[in-house]
């Protein structure tokens, strides 16, 4: 069972953000609970042995302030992946800073190490009001710009087995969310 | 709690209209249509066929339209856009708009930009929707939706005013496996016009129509009432 965590304030936007992504897990025979974030409970994160927390409207993230809400993510010990706001909500849990950064558009991202079974060029679809200022905890790849105009688009917990993405795999890159289904992590 | 308002960027074809409908019935209330009446038949953005009849298709709906006239070259598009959406914003105080995008990145990110800069909340509640599966809603929920033009071969004259129906969609997905045509017609392969749905408070018919074309492209202009 796969935990599918909305952080959608508008109701609208699921059928955007979140219903892609169970389209994605139930294809691939992955039966999926969905949860908004302020429901999760303890039972949900018992039954479920992966959890994907999805992005959501690019004026939706300035609304979230319940941090505290996500805190399950330190101790939870099993593959989660953040899309977007779920990668900047993962980043903000283990104390990397959260600042402005505008990116909408397709732009071609290098995985050069390998990063959910994808390897090489990629073209992804970004879609984000905020960015992540990344911290010692997780390693980073995919990174464009230079210096203090940097945006990091992948990251990796250092010792578990938390992915972020800045993009939305679920447009150009399924084999992403795939890989992380199957376990394909590097 | 009051329902957001929000503006529908309306082509009066089956993807702007059943996103609007699946507004409505997520409870958002719709405070107006957008329509951009592009006079480049082959606008990067907008649809064309018979948009001049959303007009019809507001008085349908009992729901105020702004119509924007562009002259359809590639990026002024947008300037056109954004003109109406002040408008929206200003005149019924909209807090986002819907759109009917399904699979178009270029569509999606333009729109998208723009709201960003306005403030606006941007819905897209067809996005990545099964393209078969979008068919089928539309006959399920009483859409009547018929095809007003095709590019693509191998379809032709003889599809102009063809409901889709389950006959269609059936046809359709055989064309998807022999020719790689998009059953919901997202690639431009062929356009559509809805005459009713549970938006309308009365159907609409058509009252002339004018086809005009060659090989695999084709246009029939209608005037309803």
């Amino acid at each position: 069972m796969i935990l599918i965590v909305s952080v959608c304030k508008n109701r609208l936007h699921y059928y955007e953000f979140v219903r892609p992504i169970i389209n994605i897990c139930q294809k691939e025979g992955f039966n999926t609970l969905y949860k908004r974030y302020l429901d999760v409970d303890n039972e949900d994160l018992e039954r479920c042995e992966k959890a994907i927390i999805c992005g959501t409207g690019l004026l939706d993230y300035k609304i979230l302030k319940n941090p505290e809400k996500f805190e399950w993510i330190k101790d939870f010990n099993k593959p989660i992946l953040g899309i977007c706001a779920g990668m900047q909500i993962i980043s903000e849990v283990f104390g990397c800073k959260i600042v402005e950064g505008l990116g909408i558009g397709l732009r071609t991202l290098d995985f050069k190490q390998g990063f959910l079974g994808v390897k090489g060029k990629q073209e992804v679809y970004s879609m984000h009001s905020m960015k992540v200022l990344v911290n010692d905890e997780f390693e980073k790849s995919c990174i464009l710009g230079k210096e203090d105009k940097q945006t990091v688009h992948c990251i990796k917990k250092k010792d578990k087995q938390i992915f972020g993405v800045l993009f939305h795999p679920e447009v150009r890159n399924k084999d992403m969310i795939r890989n992380f289904l199957k376990n394909k992590f590097s | 709690m009051t329902a957001k308002k929000l503006g529908i960027l309306f082509s009066g074809g089956k993807d702007s209209t059943f996103a609007a409908w699946k507004a409505k019935k997520e409870g958002y209330e719709i405070s107006c249509l957008i329509s951009i009446l592009s006079k480049n038949p082959d606008s990067y953005m907008f649809h064309t066929p018979d948009i001049i009849q959303t007009r019809k298709q507001a008085i349908a709906m009992n729901l105020p339209i702004i119509e924007q006239k562009t002259e359809g070259k590639k990026e002024d598009e947008l300037k056109d856009l954004e003109k109406s959406l002040i408008e929206a914003k200003k005149k019924y105080k909209i807090k986002g708009i819907v759109t009917g995008a399904v699979e178009s990145a270029y569509q999606s990110i333009r729109i998208r930009k723009l709201c960003y800069e306005l403030e606006l909340e941007c819905f897209n509640p067809l996005w990545l929707e099964n393209q078969r599966s979008l068919l089928e809603k539309l006959v399920k929920h009483k859409f009547k939706v018929i095809i007003v033009g095709v590019a693509a071969y191998p379809l032709g004259k003889e599809w102009l005013g063809r409901e889709i129906n389950k006959e269609t969609i059936e046809e359709l997905k055989q064309l998807q496996e022999k020719f790689g045509i998009n059953p919901s017609g997202e690639g431009g392969e062929f356009e559509t016009l809805v005459l009713n749905c549970p938006l309308f408070k009365k159907p609409l018919k058509i009252k002339n129509k004018k086809i005009s074309g060659k090989g695999n492209a084709w246009r029939m202009e209608v005037e309803l009432e």
